[in-house]
């Protein structure tokens, strides 16, 4: 009888170890595809055969009703701070010439006041309402959207109407503040800091379907301002200068444009030029290792742009440690 | 099955299922817990990513100085009164340039050289009126590799000095470069809005001038020595701090006490402390203090965040910086009775052409995350109102300014609320120019939710006549008494006030208001107006339509609950002489300056009698 019990507890205690040791290898096993799974979702992306190094601007195209109204290539798509909505006109031969040939189309000032647009392969134009002194002409509720020209028609209607992760506070007007586009996977990228204040940093980087307008994927919490897409050899980047912070940072694209890993700090504007609490409003790539970044200030508030200096800053690639370098002159 | 474990965990599983006591219970927890962990693992893989900024600083905050040299027989301060009289001799020399002292013999040359040379003298003057200007050498340095240019090639073969001047006027860097061998000036490098290595007799000035400020020994505790401020006057550390908004020179002394440093900000172009900051010690997240992170920071945790209770003699009330709509005060009291639900100036409406169209919408408020385009760099002021040298009251003020003041374009808003003893008072809102043009008008939107239902009356010349419905009228439209009131509003006891616009009468050399009244419901529940409002109307109408008449929907308005909207327009000029709205730049020791030619408009409120 004892020995039955013996028995019975050494089977009940060998059927238990079977168990245990069989959770313990289904965990492993769950480890080890997680940290795969994780590592392929998150790590860089070596570049696809055929694209470039470098900036990823290479395709955008002069709009076809620009070329038919006579503008050439050259021409300037504008949104300056005076002029309300979006202009056209010849490229001034002179620094400081006054604009001439100037042409806006009916619909260019519907959205108000806008911020830089950017161009696709086809010559439309996507820009983002962006207010200036205040809001009479740039209504809380319509900040969030990215308006299209047809490059045919010329005809400016609102492209997609990103969400709002909260309700447009007091403290801040603005929606999109930055725009960028990838000529190699025909992504639009717009960064929004809608919602956002003071205590809760609730921007959102959106990569966007240029041709269907949906959101393919996004990066959250993170209140971002100008941006631009690089080639490196170890893959896609995107730059993005903090609203926050003087400080430039980036994030890993795949292929597809998708967002991949967490964001790194790539270098700080804190002590650049006179002001010396600049923020990157706008990000340009120029050869295949060349970085523009044009530093102004930015408070979250509606301070006319007369008021605001902006000075552009040169830095330069270095591959071997995959950083940027500043390279201008400037005085500290 | 145990068999099938790989080997290299059989150990592990062994040596973990031999002990003994080991309940079966326990084993199940595992087994949840070991599911649970795989099951979150896999969907955390699977989530977007997430940045991760650092959050806001949360340092205690300093104060802002109110702009004013040290009271000399408070604060005895040899050295700045020596500085000032030097300046002043400087000036009155045919090259206004203060030389440095104590250099050798080939550095004092080297500076002369640089002196006399018309290419080092470029901006020694103002170009307008050939006033000189505060030019200072800082420093005359050994030639540096990294100062070789084609220009300066020679100096790989000869004896050569760098010479820097800062142009205190124009917040200028000149920087020649002197062949002493030679005997020449080989090169002149201009550097605007940037400032050299200071030299340390002003390191001395500015810690002198930190530790005799009574601000820095009150947010310390005690007067502090010289000793004890370590000075930032490296090349480095100079950065670190920056007066970006009056573009002036200024270092920052730093005073530690356990993991709290103290920064006090010092203007050397004019000799004040600009205010002081605390942040943590060694923190390399924190950001750099400079004028204006300092003032953003102090105003906006101090005023835009929270109400701040105000008592003074019979008066209560409470007040805040809004977003967008200035300075507004709420619940107000007097002698325990409720006039003021609130008040703001919601919008400043600026209009240069009244055929193009062409002006600004401005909304005044806080510093930062705000919808406000021109900004408070300080908190407001509370001083005695006197008359005939006798207090009758208090004014409650705050500033907001444009960066660039008084510069074309650039603006400068002042509110200003009046407290009297005797129970009156006046809201105003005032202009210091300068704007974009000589011929603007400028259209104040002042908003006042009244306190308790009371109904609204004009005087007609002979009567007082109740408004029935909401309603607007052109203040010149309708009479006033003999004191000067035109409008009234009064509870169902006839307790209530006067409204006596301005005509003139309340500021010397005032204009009148000619403002646009409204009268509207006020509807607490719809919130028309009651929150920050974005911006009310367009910049450039002539007429009524200055936003408050979207309000008016021909509702009751006697013994009601009211909002009285108040739009004076003021014209600006800049004729010499006739100047009003306007400032302009001028030269004050060395230094530009503004003269200012304010303009106030708003009405005051008078008690009705008992």
């Amino acid at each position: 009888m004892a020995n039955k019990k013996k028995q019975k507890a050494a089977q009940a205690r060998a059927e238990r170890n079977r168990w245990l040791g069989w959770g313990l290898l289904a965990a492993l096993a769950a480890g080890i595809i997680v940290v795969v799974v994780y590592s392929i979702n998150t790590s860089e992306q070596k570049l696809a055969p055929g694209m470039g190094l470098g900036g990823v601007t290479y395709c955008q195209a002069t709009p076809k009703f620009a070329l038919d109204m006579g503008y050439d290539t050259t021409a300037i798509m504008s949104t300056n701070e005076t002029l309300k909505g979006l202009f056209i006109y010849d490229r001034p031969t002179q620094l400081g010439q006054t604009p001439t040939n100037v042409y806006q189309h009916p619909s260019w000032d519907d959205a108000g006041y806008l911020g830089t647009p950017v161009n696709d392969e086809l010559g439309n134009i996507y820009a983002a309402p962006a207010p200036r002194v205040n809001l009479y002409d740039n209504p809380p509720e319509q900040q969030n959207t990215i308006f299209k020209v047809d490059t045919k028609t010329g005809d400016m209607e609102a492209f997609v109407a990103l969400p709002f992760p909260a309700p447009m506070p007091p403290e801040n007007p603005f929606g999109i503040i930055g725009l960028a586009y990838d000529c190699d996977t025909r992504s639009l990228y717009a960064a929004s800091i809608a919602g956002s204040t003071r205590d809760r940093e609730l921007g959102v980087i959106y990569q966007i379907d240029s041709q269907t307008g949906e959101v393919v994927s996004q990066l959250e919490d993170i209140d971002a301002f100008g941006m631009a897409v690089f080639n490196r050899v170890l893959g896609k980047r995107l730059y993005f200068g903090l609203t926050r912070k003087s400080e430039v940072w980036s994030v890993a694209l795949g292929n597809d444009g998708r967002f991949r890993g967490k964001p790194r700090f790539e270098f700080s504007m804190a002590g650049w030029g006179s002001e010396g609490d600049e923020k990157a409003r706008r990000i340009i790539f120029r050869k295949s290792d060349e970085m523009i970044v044009r530093g102004t200030q930015f408070n979250y508030n509606l301070i006319a742009g007369s008021e605001r200096l902006q000075t552009d800053y040169q830095l330069r690639y270095d591959p071997t440690q995959d950083i940027w370098l500043r390279e201008d002159n400037a005085q500290e | 099955m145990y068999d099938l474990i790989p080997k290299s965990i059989r150990g592990i599983v062994k040596s973990y299922t031999s002990v003994e006591h080991l309940e079966f219970n326990v084993i199940q927890k595992i087994r949840k817990f070991i599911a649970t962990s795989a099951i979150v693992l896999l969907l955390v893989s699977c989530t977007s990513v997430q940045s991760h900024t650092p959050a806001a600083d949360s340092t205690p905050v300093g104060a802002v100085v109110p702009r004013a040299t040290l009271n000399p027989e408070q604060y005895p301060l040899p050295a700045l009164q020596a500085q000032a009289t030097l300046v002043q001799n400087i000036l009155a020399q045919p090259v206004p340039i203060q030389l440095m002292l104590g250099l050798d013999a080939e550095r004092a040359q080297a500076q002369q050289l640089a002196a006399v040379d018309p290419r080092f003298q470029g901006d020694l003057w103002d170009a307008a009126t050939g006033a000189p200007l505060r030019n200072e050498i800082f420093g005359v340095y050994p030639f540096r590799e990294s100062d070789i240019t084609q220009a300066t090639a020679q100096c790989q073969q000869s004896k050569c000095y760098r010479v820097e001047m800062y142009n205190y006027a124009k917040n200028l860097t000149t920087i020649g470069m002197v062949d002493v061998n030679a005997q020449t000036l080989l090169a002149v490098t201009k550097f605007p809005n940037t400032q050299p290595d200071v030299p340390p007799y002003l390191v001395d000035l500015a810690v002198q001038i930190a530790t005799e400020s009574p601000e820095v020994a009150a947010a310390l505790g005690y007067k502090p020595d010289s000793e004890e401020a370590r000075m930032e006057n490296t090349k480095t550390a100079l950065n670190l701090t920056r007066c970006q908004r009056s573009r002036h020179l200024c270092l920052a002394p730093t005073f530690v006490t356990g993991e709290d440093a103290l920064w006090a900000i010092v203007d050397l172009t004019e000799g004040v402390l600009v205010g002081i900051r605390w942040t943590k010690v060694g923190d390399p997240g924190a950001p750099t203090v400079t004028e204006r992170s300092l003032q953003d920071d102090v105003v906006s945790q101090l005023y835009c965040e929270k109400n701040t209770p105000l008592a003074r003699g019979d008066w209560n009330m409470d007040f805040i910086l809004t977003s967008s709509d200035g300075l507004r005060i709420s619940n107000v009291q007097y002698k325990n009775r409720s006039l003021l639900e609130s008040a703001k100036l919601v919008d400043w409406h600026v209009n240069y052409s009244a055929t193009q169209a062409f002006g600004y919408s401005d909304a005044v408020g806080c510093p930062v995350f705000s919808q406000a385009a021109v900004v408070a760099f300080q908190g407001p002021t509370i001083k005695d109102l006197t008359e005939n040298g006798k207090s009758v009251g208090f004014v409650l003020e705050q500033e907001f300014w444009g960066e660039q003041w008084p510069q074309p374009c650039s603006y400068f808003y002042v509110q200003r609320y009046e407290f009297y003893n005797d129970g009156r008072f006046r809201v105003v809102a005032g202009n210091v120019g300068r704007g974009c043009g000589d011929n603007g008008a400028y259209r104040p939107v002042l908003r006042l939710a009244l306190a308790g239902e009371n109904s609204f009356a004009s005087w007609t010349g002979s009567a007082w006549e109740t408004w029935s419905t909401e309603v607007w009228q052109l203040q010149p439209d309708s009479a006033a008494t003999a004191e000067g009131y035109q409008y009234r509003f009064a509870d169902a006891n006839g307790a209530g006030y006067y409204i006596e616009p301005g005509r003139g009468q309340f500021d010397a050399g005032a204009h009148a208001d000619n403002a646009f009244v409204y009268v509207t419901l006020h509807h607490p529940d719809l919130d028309e107006g009651d929150s920050d409002m974005v911006t009310i109307g367009p910049c450039c109408n002539n007429n009524y339509e200055q936003g408050p008449e979207r309000f008016l929907n021909d509702e009751p308005i006697e013994n009601a609950e009211l909002v009285l909207w108040y739009v004076p327009q003021i014209e600006n000029s800049g004729a010499p002489g006739q100047e009003y709205c306007w400032a302009k730049p001028i030269l004050d020791r060395g230094v530009y300056t503004a003269i200012e030619y304010p303009c106030y408009a708003g009405p005051m409120f008078v008690p009705i009698a008992p």
